[in-house]
Order: structure tokens, then sequence, then C-alpha cells
């Protein structure tokens, strides 16, 4: 077994286990605690290297093995998948009941549901559908002891008990395991289209129901949109975007503007407040981070989350808060 | 505890809010022995706070003498998740009343825990924003009430509970330290705590302030009833909506009682020989609302509706909408009581739950109304009775009956008004010991002792068992164990 893929900042784990169901994930993580080994968890690995590096890293627990679709139920709007599952994989089985889960990742192929949720993903489509912990409803996690507890349920709507399942995301695996999850679906968008527009148009778009809004710096340097929903309002919307000079691109080049990196070693997230003037912002970011942000990506709107590219680490977290 | 214990810290109760801010007289403390549901306990005190500063001393001085405490709204609540169980004091956010901050340019809100709900949304279209949740109570419920029970109301179904609107909290710790979670930029460094916090129904903490997330007003909105012969198949037209995909920003459904209920009380004229109505509102582009206005009515047809109203005027779908928002006064008319329960269940196996949801009424000889959020499957079922000729036990038993179909068929608890005191021994019914060990652990993470609004959510506890419906209720609990 090569130890060496399971590599984080020099540290290479001694032992990794790769379960293909809840009962061995959950022994393995329970013998791991009574002899006080550390583990890291792996998805696809596309977040890995997002925080500090581990403290220690014996045991790497690979779940992508834990992986498949237990229930859709397209009338429910709703799915239980394996942590372990790709967001390609889970969007393939989806799009044949013409749904999906509205979160973007970089690197679908890759990228688990489990890693997507546990690491908060960002996504250019947090604008409409806001963070990913929204279109989470339930799920089976195996804490550090190795205790299997089920949080949330089935449903869409739920108040019984606390809601750690969206707890769990954004906490990088450091306080349970995400085996099984269950997820709030949507119907798949009658029409997408992406257009770069003049940079000048920042403050207007403001006032347009826009899918997803990039800002990035850099040789990517642009102002980019996305709309989606049904044909005929993507359609007057677009026409409205011809004013600032829209010029319509590609899905691909999409995809490879707006995430502009699936190696997060060398990238640090900024988290501003959405929709702050765009000056103020890159005054901001100039200030904080220097020349680190000569390339930067700003997903605009409801969740604003600035990422600048190529920078070194900026202290204890990858992650810098610029203002609350 | 000793008289002295609670002399004294009565006395620096008074010393930190004023005299006139705490409450300790049995007359006084009346009003606050229960809230919108059915169980009633006086607490030792009550305190009413001016500012976060305050609310912090308050918990110390409690903590000092070892006594629990209650985070207090305006009390609307339907699980008793405000009743002073355990001789508890009770801190009220009645005087944090301040909206701080609208920021337009962000789109968030920044406000006291004892504003109104309603008032958040009135603040915010000035500047063609509204604050989403919009529980019926919304008038009176505060946002401090609505955090603590991860409130929804007709409008989560398109935009979701509170926990998608709640972008930060700033709370006063059982200990009485005061900490800020989450924050408008989002994922910042460590673990974001909201999401626990909202609908933890006052057991972590006080909520002192709170971030908001505003939306911009809906370029278009359409509002429309369909009539339908029978709940069955209005409970059809609805699943049959949501199967293809279509979330409208709302859908209701008005059973037959409740619809004449809500034309004795209400100029609204709903046709009296309908089984049941849907109440759609769709909100967004002009060309999405149509299109989704006529996919909707087309599968309300299929299911046999026999007409649709649309709202014409802003005056007719505000009639339509106070009908819907007042409708339990409305039926408070027909008996003088009444118990709700808030299930939720897969939206597929709506007809299927309702039918049985009726069929244990008549059995139990009740008269049922629900008037619910159909489109997210979360039930109302309302049974109306009369205290001086049926006992509660009856009440509750076929309640229970209830939740066990709902439970049974793949759904939870409960969709909008927490667990509180009312559910807690249910628990058990769709969590093991794991799941509520993970739970615990969480709450130990705040609240080692345990002293803030002990007796709630989790089930077990002798906290409440002075509350004569306590036992009742885990004879129930226990008994039907599935
Ligand atoms: C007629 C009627 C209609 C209703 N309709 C709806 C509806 O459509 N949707 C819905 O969701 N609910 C509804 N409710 C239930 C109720 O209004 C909600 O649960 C509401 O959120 C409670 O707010 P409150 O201010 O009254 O809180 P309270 O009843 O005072 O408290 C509720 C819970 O929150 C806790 N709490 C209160 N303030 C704080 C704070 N500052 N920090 C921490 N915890 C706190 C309390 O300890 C308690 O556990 C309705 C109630 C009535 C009577």
């Amino acid at each position: 077994m090569d130890l060496a893929i399971y590599q984080l900042e020099g540290m290479v784990p001694s032992r990794s286990q790769r379960p293909s169901d809840t009962a061995t994930l959950a022994r393995g993580i329970g013998e791991a605690n009574e002899t006080n080994s550390s583990i890291v968890v792996w998805g696809g690995g596309t977040r890995i290297g997002v925080g500090n590096a581990p403290a220690r890293y014996d045991i790497a627990i690979d779940l992508r093995d834990l992986s498949g679709i237990v229930e859709h139920s397209p009338a429910d709007l709703v799915c239980t998948v394996r942590g372990g599952t790709t967001v390609a994989a889970l969007a393939a089985e989806l799009a044949r009941a013409g749904q999906r889960w509205p979160v973007d990742v970089a690197d679908p192929e890759r990228a688990t549901i489990g890693g997507t949720i546990a690491s908060a993903a960002p996504s250019p489509s947090r604008l409409r559908h806001q963070h990913v912990r929204d279109w989470v409803i339930g799920c089976t996690a195996v804490l550090g002891d190795g205790t299997v507890a089920r949080a949330g349920g089935r449903v869409v709507k739920n108040v019984t008990g606390y809601d750690l399942a969206r707890l769990y995301s954004g906490t990088f695996g450091t306080l349970a395991v995400l085996a099984e999850v269950s997820l709030k679906l949507s119907a798949i968008d009658e029409a997408v289209r992406a257009f770069r527009v003049d940079e000048s148009a920042y403050e207007d778009l403001r006032h347009l129901p826009l899918d997803s809004l990039v800002l990035t710096t850099g040789h990517t340097r642009g102002l980019y949109v996305r709309v989606a929903g049904l044909a005929a309002a993507v359609e007057r919307v677009s026409r409205e975007l011809a004013r600032y000079h829209a010029t319509e691109i590609a899905s691909v080049a999409w995809d490879q503007t707006v995430h502009p990196s699936t190696d997060a070693a060398d990238l640090t997230r900024a988290s501003v407040p959405p929709w702050r003037e765009r000056g103020s912002i890159a005054q901001t970011v100039a200030r904080r981070l220097g020349h680190a942000a000569q390339r930067a990506t700003y997903h605009a709107g409801a969740e604003g989350a600035l990422r600048p590219e190529g920078s070194a680490r900026t202290g204890p977290s990858s992650r810098l808060a610029l203002e609350r | 505890m000793s008289t002295r214990t609670a002399d004294r810290l009565v006395r620096d109760l008074e010393s930190i809010c004023g005299e006139r801010n705490v409450f300790w007289r049995e007359e006084d403390t009346l009003v606050f022995e229960y809230d919108a549901g059915f169980d009633r306990r006086p607490p030792l005190a009550v305190a009413v706070p001016k500012n976060t500063d305050e609310i912090a001393r308050c918990v110390r001085a409690a903590r000092d003498a070892g006594v629990a405490v209650v985070p207090r709204g305006a009390g609307t609540g339907l699980s008793g998740g405000t009743i002073a169980c355990g001789d508890a004091v009770v801190i009220s956010t009645a005087r944090l009343r301040t909206i701080h901050e609208i920021d337009a340019v962000s789109r968030v809100a920044v406000v006291d825990p004892g504003v109104p709900n309603l008032e958040v949304s009135a603040a915010a279209r000035p500047h063609g924003l509204f604050f989403a949740p919009d529980p019926a109570s919304q008038r009176v419920s505060t946002i401090g009430g609505n955090i603590g029970t991860n409130a929804g109301g007709p409008h989560a179904l398109r935009y979701g509970s509170m926990v998608d609107h709640v972008l930060a909290v700033e709370m006063v710790l059982p200990d009485g330290e005061v900490a800020v979670f989450g924050g408008v930029a989002p994922d910042l460094p460590g673990y974001d705590c909201v999401p626990l916090i909202v609908g933890s129904e006052g057991t972590l903490g006080i909520v002192t302030k709170a971030w908001l997330r505003l939306l911009p007003l809906p370029e278009d909105v359409r509002t429309f009833l369909a009539e339908f012969p029978d709940v069955r198949s209005g409970a059809r037209a609805a699943s049959a909506i949501i199967a293809r995909g279509i979330v409208p920003a709302a859908m209701e459904m008005l059973d037959r009682t409740t619809i004449r209920a809500v034309n004795a009380a209400f100029d609204v004229h709903l046709s009296e020989d309908a089984g049941s109505m849907l109440l759609v509102e769709v909100e967004g582009l002009r060309e999405e609302t149509g299109s989704a206005t006529s996919a909707i009515v087309a599968l309300c047809e299929d299911e046999g509706a026999r007409g649709v109203r649309v709202a014409e005027t802003q005056a007719e779908r505000e009639l339509l909408w106070k009908a819907r928002k007042l409708g339990y006064p409305a039926l408070a008319r027909i008996k003088p009581n009444s118990y709700i329960h808030d299930a939720v269940v897969p939206r597929s196996k709506l007809p299927d739950v309702l039918d049985s949801v009726n069929a244990i009424a008549d059995r139990y000889g009740y008269t049922v109304a629900n008037m619910f959020h159909i489109g997210d499957g979360n039930l109302h079922p309302l049974l109306l009775f009369d205290l001086r000729e049926d006992t509660i036990e009856g009440v509750m038993e076929a309640s229970a009956e209830i939740l066990k179909v709902a439970i049974e068929s793949g759904g939870a608890l409960s969709g909008e008004h927490g667990i509180g005191l009312e559910k807690n021994h249910f628990m058990f019914w769709v969590y093991g010991p794991e799941d509520l060990e993970a739970m615990q652990r969480a709450r130990s993470a705040f609240d080692p002792d345990g002293a803030m609004n002990p007796g709630k959510i989790f089930p077990g506890g002798d906290t409440c068992a002075a509350i004569p419906t306590e036992r009742i209720k885990r004879g129930l609990a226990e008994g039907m164990w599935i």
C-alpha cells in the first residue's frame, strides 16, 4: 500500500483504512481511539489541504469506497447517499429524475459529498442557493470514539433535537465523519447561461436575480455572472446583461474561471461580507494579504468568499476573516 | 431550595435589573407560568433585564445560587419550551427590542432578541428587502424565540426555516460569559455553531443579538386558492406538485372544518362545500410565476380541483393570508380548547398520512382541523375539545397516535414548534441512545451543569416531573414504543 498518496504537508501516515460500510468505519475509528492514534479523513482530497497541518497523523481513513446512493425519493425531492460518493456520481443519478443537489464544486469527479459538506465547500451559486449546509437534512456520523450517531432525518423541515448535521458542515472532519447524509434536492434548471460582463457593472448587478457572480483578479481578471432557471426568465435577464457589454462564455470556460484551483494547499480563503463595493474588497484584501491578492476570486452575494491564490499560509488558519 | 437562597437571588436580580423589572409574587409570575401550549408551572422569579450585560449578570447570579435559567421571548411557543421546570428563574427578553441596523448592501439586519418577527420585515421593506421566516405568530413572536425553535412559517417552503436566515448570534453562555458565533462573512475560521444554536430551544444560552439575512423582494407574487372535493385529492395534488420539482413559495392546506371556521370569522367567502383547499403562493420573476402558476393549476385539475380562485388585488391576497394566519383564533370558536401537533412527513406520503390522522381523530371522537404547511409535509392536526367535558388524557393519547403514524411514515416529531417539554420523551421514537448521547455531548460543551432550560428536548429526566401531564406523556411514549 502506497501511503505516500495520503501525504499531507510532508507528513505520511503509518496506516490507512478504506472501509466500505459504516460498521467497519466505526470499528476502525473506535480502535484508533483506543490506541490513541490520530486520524485524517480523506474524501477526494480536493480540499484536504485547507486549514492547519495536522498536529499528529497516524492513520488515513479513505472514504471513497463508502459510496453509493442509499435512497433517492424523487417525489419527495430528497435522497440519502454514502459520504464517499462523488459529486459527479450523485449528479448523474439525480439527473435521471431531472433533479440535482445545487452545490457546485471545482472537481466533481473527485470531490465527495461528505468532503464537500465537511469542508463547507465554496460554491459560486451560493448567491442563489446559499450555504451547502442548507441542503443537508440529516446524517449518520461516526464520532471520534467510534460511536455511530444519527441526526436530523429525511424530511425537509425538522426541529427534532439539535441539528448536528448542519453543525458538522465546515468542521473539516474534526468532530465527526459523515458516513451517510440525507440531502434536499431541487429541479434541474431549464436554462443556464454564463457571461463575462463589464466590471463597472458590479454595483448594478446586485439588483439582478443571478445564480452566481464571481470577480477575479490576475490573468483571468474579470467579472463573471451566471443566470439559471426558467428559459424565458434567463432570456430576459440575459438581455438586461447586454447593457453591460456581456459576452457569453461556454460552461467549460466558466468552470475554469470560477474554480481557479483545486490544489487547496496554495489557496487562502478570506471571508468578506457579501456585496461590499468592489473597490473596498480589493483594498481590504490588498491591505491584509499584500501581494497574495494578486490573483483572487471573489464569490459575491449571499455568501461572499474571497479566495486569493498562490499565497503562502497566513497564520494559524489558511482561512482568514477580514471582517465579521 | 431554601427560601433564603431564593430571597437572596431575588434581591440580586433586583439590584441588577431594578426592582420594577423583577417579579416574584405569585400574582405577578402568573402570566409567565405557561406558553401557548398546555402545561404550566410557576417560575421562582422572572427577571426582565434591559441589555446583554444585565442578562449576563442575571445568569451569573442564578448560577451562583444554583438556580436554573429559562430564556423567554413572547411566550407564544407551543411545546412548553419556556415553562420553568424545577424552580428555575425566567429571563425575559421583552426589553431588548431595538433594530440596530439594516445593512442594505450586505442585506443583513442586526436586531435584539425581543424584536417581534414582523418588525424586521417592516424595517427591511423600504430597502426593497424582506425577512423570509414568517411564523403565523409573527406579529408577537420574537426573533430570540424564533431562533430558539428554528421557527418556520408558510414561506419556509421556498426559503427555509430560521436556520437558513441567521448569520450570527451574540449569546450569553450558561456561565455568564458573552460570545459571538458565526458572522456576516461566511465560513470564518473555527466551528460555526449557529446551526446548533438555532433550534436549541434555549438549552445552550440566551441569544442577545442576531444578524439576520435579508432577501430582495420578489418581482412578482401570485396567490391562489384551489378547491378540492375532499382532503385526499388536495393532498394528492400537493404531492404531485412537489414530485414535479415545483417548489412554490408557500403551499398551505385548509380542510373543511378550517374553511367553515375561517368563513365564520372573516369576510373571505370560501366555498363552504369544498372538502379541502390549497392556498398557494408563487414568487419570483414574472416568467417564473406565470409558468409555475399554470403548471400548478394543471396538476390541481388533474387531481380533481373544482375551481381556482386567484387573488387579483393586493387586498385580496392579504385577506387570504389573514384568514390563514388568524385561522387558529377562528377555530377556537368551535371548541374552547385545542391541541396541535407539528409532525413532518415525507411529501409523497401525505394522502395516506392525512387519512390516518383523520381516522384517529374520528375514533377518539374529536373534531380535527387541518390547516398546515402541506408543501413541506409539516402537519398541524388540531384536535378541538372542551376540557369541561373531555379529559386531557384522551387528547394526548390521540395525539401520540398521530405522532406515531408520522414517525412510521419516515417523518419527524416536529417541523417548527420544537420538542420542548411536550415531546421530549417521544424522542426515543426517532433516535437511539447513541444519537441522543451525541446531542448531549454538544449540549455539555456549552452547559456542562445542565442549568440552561433543564427538562427540555432530552428525554428521561425528572426536572419537569411536577407537571401533571408529564406522567401521562411518559406512559404514552413508553407504551407505544416503536
Ligand atoms: C397562533 C400561533 C401561531 C403559530 N404559528 C407558527 C408558525 O407558523 N410557525 C412556527 O414556527 N411557529 C408558530 N407558532 C409557535 C411560536 O410562535 C414559535 O415557536 C415562536 O418562534 C416562539 O417565539 P416566542 O418569542 O414566543 O418564544 P418563546 O415561546 O418565549 O420561546 C420559545 C423557545 O425559545 C427559547 N428562547 C426564547 N428566547 C430566546 C433567546 N433570546 N435565546 C435563546 N432561547 C430563547 C425559549 O426558551 C423556548 O424554548 C405559533 C404560535 C401561535 C400561538
